[in-house]
């Protein structure tokens, strides 16, 4: 009998989760998928700039910022998609974290960095795919004519530049590459449906399959997804770059927190 | 990497009193010294910032983030090489500078704008402090501790800093100056003013500023066009590079800007009874 009990609680633990579960919501799938593109692009530039040792005189997850950005923008399509609901992430995350100032006495420097990076990605976004994108073009009530003149000349120069530096790595037709492998580890019930999600969409192999066809790689690459360890008074980073590994990682909880966001987050319109 | 040049300020000049002070507020000798060197300290961190814009410009220089912050590093590298005391503490002048201008700002109530290209004036400040605490924890350890600096963010400073000084280094290798080689000219114009101004042109021109940061273009850098170091009145607190010109403008009025900044601290201090 108290098995019988713990297994209807277990039912309804999951039903309760999987009808909570914005999973359900094609909508929202698309979001959290297109995010973690983005944000799986983003690491990939980051690679590249250690794979190849490239110059950053700047922040190189700025540099990333803006080769996620530039790299979707030339796949065209749906890809410029993703870089709308990428932008519209970083909005809902700084809101996030903006409500969390008043709570902590961290300097604004651990907060900024979403408000300054959504704009900097809308910016790139709006100037990448012709000006003529309705979503981004509401949003840029925000820019001044000077600020968009100047987005224009800085996305110009950026995107030159990352071709300037990769030409010399692309992978030349008929050239064998290294392989990209894929790896998906287990993880618990709760972050199961996000583990499903990635597999599904096949969102790691289309990461993988970009980077194997286009940049002659020195040596294999893995793209992991795994649950990760949070741990106190330190700043949990979702999505990372392993140099000596070679090894991209993304946590479910990357996943999860989309989720959440867009499900407390989800403008009628959306 | 980056020969040395000579940052000794003339400290001949002395402001007989602040031109935006708004009640009598009379300087003693030490805070006029102070104000000198406030003053000096972020106009020629700025100038380097707008000549690494011009480097960018005339080299065509890959930047793969946000040129506002490349630009940024590459003035504090500069005059962090310069090893002596004196380009020490203008550094730690122009991360109070970008501290207080975060707080005027805030004051007047003007919202941060994360649209602009450049990085919010906290955030400059930090970025200083965490390259001068990179380059040198002994020099700097105290000063970075006093500005409240997060000890997360110390921790990757050495690293930030060496990096970043080693992308310069090799995307500048190929333009430095190789004994024998004939440079162009940099050359160096004074614009009139008006009275108010003057005593920045003043400041300006008797502290060799644009002189020395000349001698350093060329002693260092294969420049591949003439370019001019202009100081002009242009009735907006700024500096910035014309690459259209090729000129690297400073206004008077943000060295004017920079006094008002000085004073404003000073104000602040003596209405919080810590003064």
């Amino acid at each position: 009998m108290k098995k019988l009990a713990s297994l209807f609680i277990i039912i309804i633990l999951v039903w309760q989760s999987a009808s909570a579960s914005p999973l359900n919501n094609p909508k929202n799938i698309e979001f959290l998928n297109a995010n973690a593109r983005w944000a799986l692009m983003q690491k990939t530039g980051e690679a590249l700039i250690s794979i190849y040792d490239l110059p950053v005189m700047g922040r190189t997850r700025d540099a990333g910022d803006n080769f996620a950005t530039i790299s979707l923008n030339d796949m065209g399509g749906a890809a410029h998609q993703y870089l709308e609901h990428a932008r519209y992430g970083w909005v809902l995350l700084n809101a996030d974290q903006i409500e969390e100032l008043d709570e902590t006495n961290l300097p604004l420097e651990y907060y900024d960095w979403n408000a300054s990076r959504s704009q900097h990605i809308l910016c790139y976004a709006w100037m990448l795919t012709g000006k003529d994108h309705g979503k981004f073009l509401e949003t840029l009530g925000y820019f001044s004519q000077f600020e968009q003149r100047v987005c224009e000349l800085d996305a110009q120069k950026s995107t030159a530049s990352w071709y300037k530096l990769l030409t010399p790595h692309l992978l030349k037709a008929g050239e064998v590459n290294q392989q990209v492998n894929v790896e998906y580890t287990a993880t618990t019930a709760e972050l199961l449906p996000y583990r499903s999600n990635l597999q599904d969409g096949k969102i790691l192999q289309w990461m993988a399959n970009h980077i194997q066809a286009t940049y002659k790689l020195p040596h294999a690459l893995t793209i992991k997804a795994e649950t990760c360890e949070e741990l106190n008074n330190i700043v949990f980073e979702p999505l990372f770059w392993d140099a000596a590994k070679r090894q991209i990682t993304i946590c479910y909880q990357f996943l999860h927190e989309y989720d959440k966001l867009i499900s407390a987050n989800q403008p009628d319109d959306y | 990497m980056f020969k040395k040049i000579i940052l000794i300020m003339m400290t001949i000049f002395i402001f007989a009193q602040p031109s935006y002070a708004e009640d009598e507020l009379v300087l003693t000798k030490q805070e006029q010294a102070d104000l000198i060197r406030f003053v000096s300290g972020n106009t020629i961190w700025t100038m380097f910032h707008e000549t690494g814009h011009a480097l960018v410009s005339l080299f065509d220089i890959p930047i793969l983030g946000k040129e506002e912050d490349a630009v940024d590093n590459l003035a504090t590298i500069i005059m962090l090489l310069q090893e002596n005391d004196q380009a020490d503490e203008y550094l730690k002048q122009t991360a109070l500078g970008w501290f207080l201008l975060d707080e005027f700002s805030d004051i007047a109530g003007e919202e941060l704008n994360f649209s602009d290209n450049h990085s919010l004036d906290q955030q400059r400040a930090y970025q200083t402090i965490c390259f001068l605490y990179g380059a040198d924890k002994q020099i700097f350890g105290e000063f970075a501790k006093m500005m409240e600096m997060p000890e997360q963010r110390l921790e990757n400073c050495a690293y930030d800093f060496d990096r970043t000084l080693e992308s310069w280094d090799r995307v500048l290798a190929p333009y430095i100056l190789k004994p024998g080689d004939k440079n162009l000219a940099v050359k160096i114009a004074y614009g009139s003013t008006t009275d108010a101004l003057k005593p920045y042109k003043d400041l300006l021109q008797d502290s060799q500023i644009l002189e020395n940061i000349q001698d350093f273009i060329v002693t260092n850098y294969k420049i591949p066009t003439t370019f001019t170091l202009k100081a002009e009145t242009c009735d907006d607190a700024n500096a910035y590079w014309d690459a259209e010109a090729k000129q690297v403008i400073l206004c008077y009025e943000l060295m004017a800007e920079f006094e008002k900044l000085f004073i404003f601290d000073i104000k602040q201090a003596i209405a919080q009874g810590v003064y």
